[in-house]
């Protein structure tokens, strides 16, 4: 049975109180926990029924591990390693002094102001 | 404030302090100007990187920083030692960082930038008997595979930046900074709900686009 007719199919298929609709419009929920007892129970039997649902679901945690993987602080500072000499790839850069030598000074600005209040 | 005063404020249930928060509260509480400059050394660069998330702009970034630490420095007695100052810094970042993109998005009457994506057109289609139209084929490649390629991580990068604020900022808060949905909800000024409508529409639009962009299925 191909994978389109396993979904399709009325024995083998879904039980009809859940669809791959609602799996969808669940996951969510499913995956913080947050389905009662029973809709879980019925959300993972689609789940052993239905491969195409099990690659959806496994597709949408590996998005949200792939964005914390591409976008941790060591992730980054790894690529500006690996980017250097690449111009077209947008180097991590350190957090540049000047910004920190401004923040200095305009809290001296502050703190002066403050004083003479 | 002594070592144990400071100590004592964080309370039983407060968080353990290494020494530099510590010595950098103390300092701060002092009106030591060391300290002041460790806290921007010590913290900046994090938070740069969660403004630049959010506002996609480094002139913007380094504002809301500047403006973050001048306000730490004015309102450093409503700091509380049961936090740490990471969070207690992050939350202003991030609250700056909205404000400007809600008076940005004010200033525009809507967003001008063409190339955001439409979420709802990367959504899953189902038939009215609720199979779906396209059926998922299980990705070809591990996440440690692809976040060891520098230009991939950029791919990602660039394709979280064309979701629209609304979609985008629930994703940076939610699946980056790793906030919860109550904390979500009150930053953006949204329901609970709508947060979670939003974060599941914004990770479902996102899977589509890495999935067809990256070509991560056998059959793309």
């Amino acid at each position: 049975m191909s994978e389109e007719e396993h979904c399709r199919a009325g024995v083998h298929g879904h039980r009809p109180d859940i669809s791959c609709r609602e799996v969808s419009e669940f996951l969510l929920a499913y995956l913080d926990r947050e389905l009662d007892e029973p809709s879980r129970a019925e959300f993972e039997l689609h789940l052993k029924l239905c491969p195409p649902c099990v690659n959806y679901l496994e597709g949408y945690r590996d998005t949200i591990a792939l964005v914390r993987a591409c976008t941790r602080d060591d992730a980054e500072g790894a690529a500006a390693k690996s980017c250097e000499g690449q111009p077209n790839q947008r180097p991590k850069k350190a957090p540049p002094e000047g910004l920190i030598q401004a923040i200095l000074s305009a809290k001296c600005r502050a703190a002066a102001g403050k004083s003479s209040e | 404030m002594s070592t144990e005063a400071a100590s004592s404020a964080s309370g039983a249930n407060g968080p353990s302090l290494d020494s530099e928060e510590r010595e950098i509260i103390e300092g701060m509480r002092a009106g030591d100007d060391r300290a002041f400059e460790r806290l921007v050394r010590a913290h900046v660069g994090p938070l740069r990187a969660v403004a630049l998330r959010l506002l996609k702009n480094d002139a913007d970034a380094d504002d809301i920083v500047q403006e973050a630490f001048l306000s730490a420095f004015r309102n450093f007695d409503s700091f509380r030692a049961d936090s740490r100052l990471q969070t207690w810094l992050h939350r202003i970042v991030v609250n700056g960082a909205l404000q400007r993109l809600r008076r940005a998005k004010h200033r525009a009457g809507q967003q001008g930038d063409g190339e955001l994506v439409d979420v709802s057109e990367l959504l899953p289609r189902f038939a009215a008997n609720g199979h779906p139209e396209h059926f998922s084929q299980p990705w070809v490649q591990t996440i440690e595979e692809l976040a060891t390629r520098a230009e991939t991580r950029e791919q990602v990068r660039q394709m979280i930046d064309k979701l629209p604020d609304n979609y985008r900022t629930v994703l940076i808060l939610r699946d980056i900074e790793e906030l919860d949905t109550s904390e979500t909800a009150e930053l953006l000024e949204l329901t609970p709900g709508t947060v979670k409508v939003r974060l599941h529409r914004a990770r479902q639009a996102l899977r589509n686009l890495l999935e067809r962009e990256l070509e991560l299925t056998a059959n793309a």
